[in-house]
């Protein structure tokens, strides 16, 4: 266990934004935590950064408080959403930066930048301003920054978020080697197809853990559960299925996500009455968020890029 | 230590990039000495003074001719009608009106009384009160010239006491010995407060704090980091306003140039620790500059003693000059470029400076907080 | 369609600088804070001044010369039996400003009927402090001559407009403009940049807002703000101080309006000419400083050398003192003030033409 987290509440002033929520890391595993905007992912990625101190709760490194022992952070990178590279500081002298704040030498800096700089891929960079890499670079260059010191944890918050989809493949490759070399990761996302590729993933809602597991688990707690129909609109089918199902767009079409399989043929029946074909259909993670907010607000997510 | 040093490296190579601030910062300074080298002057010279020659003698015109020659006073009006004088000086073209009445020869002569009247404009005491102090001694003059003519009266041998005024330091009472180095301490105590109140509020703006927050950072390390590279703009500045000062304006350096370089450092550093103050707790470079701004810039010209004199404020005025910096600063800066004397003359400056830096800076520490409360 | 875009716009930026708790403060609760904070400071009559006096004489005659001495409240006054030799070191080590020194046949002297020197030392590193310790004292002799000669020339005196010769009432209009400049400047510079650092102007720049418009957006709240700030510091000036306030209204609320737009006109260009918020400042106060200074308020204009003194005339902090005080003490009205009205005017007018000019060009780019 490399981050255990108990308990964790936190308000702003009357806001509660997180709630008794626990989670732990294993070492070399990627964890991605899901929900809308507001669900709290920032405010609880902070308290596990130790840059935010929870009202009630703890979080633990390796067995030692991580706000009583401040060389555990050194152990620990963070990348926060509105990630502040400076911009006049050349791609090199950032890195530089924050691998002294940890304590590194320049003999050892040298090296290691050489290593990162081509590790994400900016080993052609060096010398170009931070002010003036694209937005894939930036978020590129800002891990390397939270990497620099070899964390034993990192922290991402919302890493993707604005970045092309061909950086954002070559980022999630870059996740998969940090924690192939034991780096236990703990990202959070407002993109639900990207929970797939970690090794577990929380569902976060209003606060609340609602649910967590590896993507496979939380997946099958769908079987048998989803319809699909196409051309016709959320509110019609509403009002046809009355309550027997939640119904929200989803991509071209609309989901029927029923409480139980029984309900599941009971919607089936009252569509085929009214002409509507449907079918069932293998679910995603913006299914499997509907399903454990209880058919909550689908609204609040970002669209797919 | 070594990260307080990349703080420093960092903050020092954003300096160095923007090169427009760093620039103004340094050229600032340079112009403030040139502008009030030449400008300022604080002996009273042309004062505009519209004069009512009632009584058109001889006596009378000698009389204006003697007044007016020194060039302290300037006629810039003659006319008979009080009314009009009057309207003059409400539309602000003279600032003294001086009445010499009818009879003023006859009475002269007879060696009676004769009346002079002087009216001053009370709106503008610099030249008001000024000039009218400058025409009590004409007149003192005037009338011992007269006396000694007409009774052979040697004034030395006039019994009472008289002073014998010697003055130090200053004997020619040059008002640029005594401006340009208000002018050096004003300029450095604004500056740097303004330079230094972005510094942190920047870093929050950024989310550059929040991931400073996440590393073994301390908050000392941050502050002292950020602290280094402006104590030496501070440095290259106070270096270029020495040098003009002293070559081209030629006051006089008569003390250690060490020991101006000691208390220049020991101001610097609480003047910036101010800034850094201001901005570690508002968090928001916009107002934190604002407020350095309106904390230092009126205070270092009204509370530091350079123009009105500490002495003369009421008591609690007084005690509020105690949190201006620039206060001790420039008693410093005075006694070492003209009295030459060192820390034995200014020990206790230096003691108060030396609290407000360590309090300043203190107080900066805690108020960055390495966790969002 | 002008009206409600500049209303809008008017809107947004009022509620977004009132919000702030923070500027709320600046605005409002500064300036009278400052106000009052320099008005009961200044004085610049120097008193109290340190002052060491060696009595070597120590008879009733010195003993009485020192009870004058100290009288008036000028001098504050310590006396020493001994040790006139190092009396220097009492200026070289700051412990006085002036020194006193009453020789040991002061009283002897002074019953035969003899002139008897006192001497006088005075530190020069603070001039002003020496020039009005010297008046001084040749005015208490002048008192204590026992048999002066008959004046054969008697002065009148009489001050016009502040017949007590209050330093307050002169000093109080300069600290009026001093404020509600520093206020001004500010806001408007900082609020531009701001903007532009933030990149929410290039939204307003792509939306269908003509750039006068946006101009128009930006100064009316600060005009508005200005405005208020000016009622504030008259209240301050006139109840807090006593200033007469024999301003005609008409006069004072126009050039006071004019001055604010000239100092919005000021902010305006700084902002056009700025990058960052610390150029921004960095600029403000490059503006400030030699405007307070070479204002005529607390270095007499007159004394300055020719080249600086043509500086003067466009400066609008000489302008706005000026009548400031005429207006205040004076009553002066437009009949008085026209000069200066049309100097604010042009002002005015000229910062907030080369301001939109280059603003122009800042949309464009």
């Amino acid at each position: 266990m490399s981050l255990v987290a108990q308990n964790l509440s936190r308000h702003f002033k009357k806001a509660q934004a997180v709630k008794n929520v626990s989670l732990s890391l294993q070492p070399g595993e990627i964890y991605a935590l899901i929900g809308p905007d507001g669900a709290g992912k920032t405010t609880t990625l902070r308290m596990l950064a130790g840059v935010l101190s929870p009202d009630s709760g703890i979080v633990e490194m390796d067995g030692s408080l991580l706000l009583k022992d401040e060389s555990l952070r050194s152990r620990l990178g963070y990348m926060p959403q509105a990630y502040g590279l400076y911009a006049d500081l050349t791609v090199t002298e950032n890195l530089y930066f924050y691998g002294r704040l940890q304590g590194m030498k320049n003999a050892e800096l040298r090296e290691r930048s050489r290593e990162l700089l081509s590790f994400v891929r900016l080993d052609k960079f060096p010398d170009r301003r931070a002010g003036a890499l694209s937005g894939g670079m930036y978020k590129k260059l800002a891990i390397a920054c939270a990497i620099v010191h070899r964390p034993q944890t990192l922290i991402l918050d919302e890493p993707t978020n604005g970045v092309d989809p061909v950086s954002r493949r070559e980022l999630w490759q870059l996740l998969f080697e940090l924690s192939h070399h034991g780096v236990s990761i703990i990202i959070s996302t407002p993109y639900m197809d990207e929970a797939e590729r970690a090794h577990r993933v929380g569902v976060m809602m209003d606060g609340t853990l609602l649910a967590e597991g590896t993507p496979k688990v939380l997946l099958s707690a769908l079987d048998g559960l989803l319809l699909k129909t196409e051309k016709i609109s959320a509110a019609v089918l509403r009002d046809i299925l009355l309550d027997h199902a939640s119904v929200y767009p989803v991509g071209t079409g609309v989901h029927i996500l029923s409480g139980s399989e029984t309900d599941a043929r009971k919607a089936i029946k009252i569509l085929e009455n009214k002409k509507v074909a449907s079918r069932f259909q293998k679910p995603g993670f913006e299914d499997v968020f509907m399903y454990f907010s209880g058919g909550g607000d689908a609204g609040r997510f970002r669209s797919q890029p | 230590m070594r990260r307080m040093l990349a703080i420093a490296w960092k903050e020092s190579i954003e300096i160095m990039r923007d090169s427009r601030t760093l620039t103004l910062a340094i050229i600032l300074p340079v112009i403030m000495i040139l502008l009030f080298g030449y400008a300022i002057n604080m002996d009273v010279d042309h004062i505009p003074v519209g004069i009512a020659d009632l009584d058109h003698s001889r006596e009378s015109r000698e009389f204006q001719q003697k007044l007016f020659s020194p060039g302290w006073l300037q006629k810039k009006t003659e006319h008979t009608n009080l009314e009009f004088l009057e309207k003059e000086m409400q539309r602000g073209n003279i600032k003294m009106i001086i009445v010499l009445p009818p009879g003023f020869a006859v009475s002269l002569k007879r060696a009676d009384t004769a009346q002079v009247f002087a009216g001053i404009d009370g709106s503008d005491n610099m030249s008001g009160s000024m000039s009218m102090a400058y025409f009590q001694t004409f007149l003192a003059l005037y009338e011992m010239r007269r006396m000694e003519l007409l009774y052979g009266i040697d004034r030395d041998r006039a019994p009472g006491f008289e002073s014998l005024p010697r003055i130090f330091f200053n004997p020619e009472l040059e008002s640029r010995y005594f401006v340009l180095p208000g002018i050096i301490v004003l300029t450095l105590a604004v500056l740097s407060a303004l330079l230094t109140s972005i510094s942190i509020a920047r870093e929050w703006e950024r989310g550059s704090m929040e991931q400073l927050i996440a590393t073994p950072v301390r908050p000392w390390e941050i502050l002292y980091g950020k602290l280094l590279p402006y104590i030496g703009i501070s440095m290259i500045q106070l270096t270029l306003t020495i040098i003009l000062g002293v070559f081209l304006f030629g006051v006089p350096l008569r003390g250690s140039l060490l020991n101006l370089f000691l208390v220049s450092l020991l101001f610097s550093v609480g003047a910036l620790g101010l800034g850094l103050l201001f901005s570690s707790v508002i968090k928001v470079q916009i107002i934190a500059m604002q407020v350095s701004m309106i904390a230092t810039l009126l205070p270092s010209v009204f509370l530091s003693g350079f123009i009105f004199p500490i002495e003369s404020m009421t008591p609690i005025i007084q005690a509020f000059t105690y949190i201006v910096p620039a206060k001790y600063y420039l008693v410093m800066v005075r006694t070492i470029f003209l009295k030459g004397s060192g820390f034995a003359a200014f020990w206790a400056e230096a003691v108060f400076l030396f609290v407000f830096s360590m309090i300043v800076l203190n107080a900066a520490t805690h108020k960055i907080v390495k966790r969002v409360a | 369609m002008f009206r409600q875009t500049v209303h809008s716009l008017v809107v947004k930026e009022l509620k977004q600088t009132m919000r702030d708790k923070r500027m709320r403060f600046i605005i409002f609760v500064s300036p009278i804070f400052q106000m009052l904070l320099f008005g009961f400071a200044l004085d610049n009559e120097v008193k109290h001044l340190p002052t060491t006096v060696y009595d070597l004489d120590n008879t009733s005659a010195s003993r009485e010369f020192i009870r004058i001495l100290s009288e008036g409240g000028y001098f504050k006054t310590t006396a020493k039996q001994s040790g006139a030799n190092d009396a220097a070191t009492e200026l070289l080590m700051n412990r006085a400003k002036v020194v006193v020194i009453i020789p040991g046949n002061f009283k002897q002297k002074i019953d035969s009927g003899m002139n008897s020197p006192v001497q006088l030392l005075l530190d020069g590193s603070d001039s002003n402090a020496a020039l009005t310790a010297t008046n001084y004292i040749r005015q208490m002799g002048q008192k204590l001559m026992t048999n002066k000669p008959p004046a054969s020339i008697e002065l009148r005196t009489f001050t016009y407009y502040n017949p007590d010769m209050k330093p307050k009432f002169y000093l109080v209009p300069g600290v009026f403009i001093m404020v509600l400049t520093v206020i001004t400047t500010l806001l408007t510079a900082i609020s531009i940049i701001k903007e532009r650092e933030q990149g929410t102007f290039e939204q307003l720049v792509v939306s269908p807002i003509h750039g006068y418009e946006l101009m128009a957006g930006k100064m009316i709240p600060f005009l508005i703000i200005g405005t208020i700030d000016v009622v504030l510091i008259s209240l301050v000036a006139v109840f807090g101080f006593g200033l007469p306030f024999h301003a005609p209204l008409l006069p004072f609320i126009l050039i006071n309006f004019i001055y604010v737009a000239a100092m919005l006109g000021v902010g305006l260009f700084i902002s056009t000419v700025s990058k960052t918020q610390q150029q921004a400042i960095l600029s403000t106060f490059m503006f400030l400083f030699p405007a307070i200074i070479l204002s005529g308020f607390m270095f007499p204009i007159a004394s300055m050398p020719e080249p600086i003194q043509w500086l003067t005339y466009i400066n609008p902090l000489r302008y706005g003192i000026e009548a400031e005080r005429d207006m205040l003490l004076k009553g002066s009205g437009f009949a008085e003030l026209w000069i200066h009205l049309v100097a604010l005017f042009v002002t005015t007018i000229g910062l907030i033409g080369f301001g939109a000019f280059r603003f122009r060009k800042m949309l464009v780019q």
